[in-house]
């Protein structure tokens, strides 16, 4: 019995790593997306509103061009932290409240429960 | 003001000058997280930082008297509440999760409304987390004089 089970999380993990290496491969083979790289770095960081951003795509694209649009937000930056990605906001809040939840069990003060006597319990 | 100790007159009235400038500026913070920087993390920490000020002005017995713990801890959780629900309400609209769907483009916006549930779950988990940290320092007194016998023998059973 726990040598199928053995083998099957073999496999099962196998099968992982192999779809994980397909696209690898399938993005290695594909159009590159923007990463910026035909930039002027040093005549952008002079003049910053002369960034040329037409030639982007993939979500760069959306974020930079259609942001607005999409989110009728005001603010584009704000509207990546709270629109795109709110799953991650959501996420961090949820990190503090395990945290807060972490730290109670530590320090809380424990109520005086009745003593117990562990042998005793353990012979039983 | 009798019931508090008396010795730290310095120290006290710094405190009564910051306490009220950190309750502003984090709220300040918070509610102009959409067009500054900051937001609701951050702002939350700011206010959360008026429990260290009353800790150091007037100690543990006032912390205890201001502050209810078990106040902060259940807003924590309406405060996750509140966001999901006005998240979720872009779902009801028949789009995605996190969509401007209260007043888009207003500046009471959906992610306005995220970012003060943020701000206020930060607010209080932060606040709740000091004020653990700092009643740990301060417990040893009630407990020694209702069990002694129990506390020696912790000790000994440590110290073999």
């Amino acid at each position: 019995m726990s040598k199928t089970k053995h083998y099957v999380l073999i496999l099962s993990l196998a099968l992982f790593v192999f779809c994980g290496m397909i696209a690898v491969v399938n993005m290695d083979m594909s159009a590159r997306t923007y990463d910026g790289s035909s930039a002027p770095a040093m005549a952008l960081y002079e003049d910053p509103s002369s960034y040329d951003n037409s030639s982007a795509d993939g979500a760069a694209a959306v974020i930079v061009n259609e942001n607005l649009e999409k989110t009728a937000s005001l603010n584009a930056v704000f509207s990546v932290v709270f629109n795109f990605r709110g799953y991650d906001t959501l996420g961090e809040s949820f990190i503090l409240i395990g945290a807060l939840s972490g730290s109670m069990v530590i320090l809380r003060k424990v109520a005086k429960r009745p003593e117990i006597d562990r042998e005793e319990e353990l012979t039983r | 003001m009798k019931k508090y100790k008396k010795k730290a007159v310095i120290v006290r009235s710094c405190v009564n000058v910051l306490l009220p400038l950190s309750g502003i500026y984090g709220c300040y913070v918070i509610f102009h997280g959409n067009s500054s920087p900051g937001g609701g993390f951050q702002g939350g920490v700011l206010v959360a930082a008026a429990v260290l000020l009353v800790y150091l002005g007037y100690g543990g017995k006032a912390l205890h008297k201001t502050f209810s713990e078990h106040f902060l801890h259940s807003s924590e959780a309406i405060a996750e509440i509140i966001y999901v629900l006005i998240a979720l309400l872009g779902i009801f609209a028949g789009t995605v999760f996190c969509f401007n769907y209260v007043f888009p483009g207003h500046w009471l916006e959906t992610s306005v409304l995220m970012n003060d549930a943020v701000g206020y779950h930060v607010m209080a988990g932060i606040a709740g987390l000091l004020l653990l940290m700092l009643s740990s320092f301060e417990e040893p007194e009630a407990e020694s004089t209702d069990k002694p016998e129990t506390a020696e023998a912790a000790g000994e059973e440590g110290a073999k």
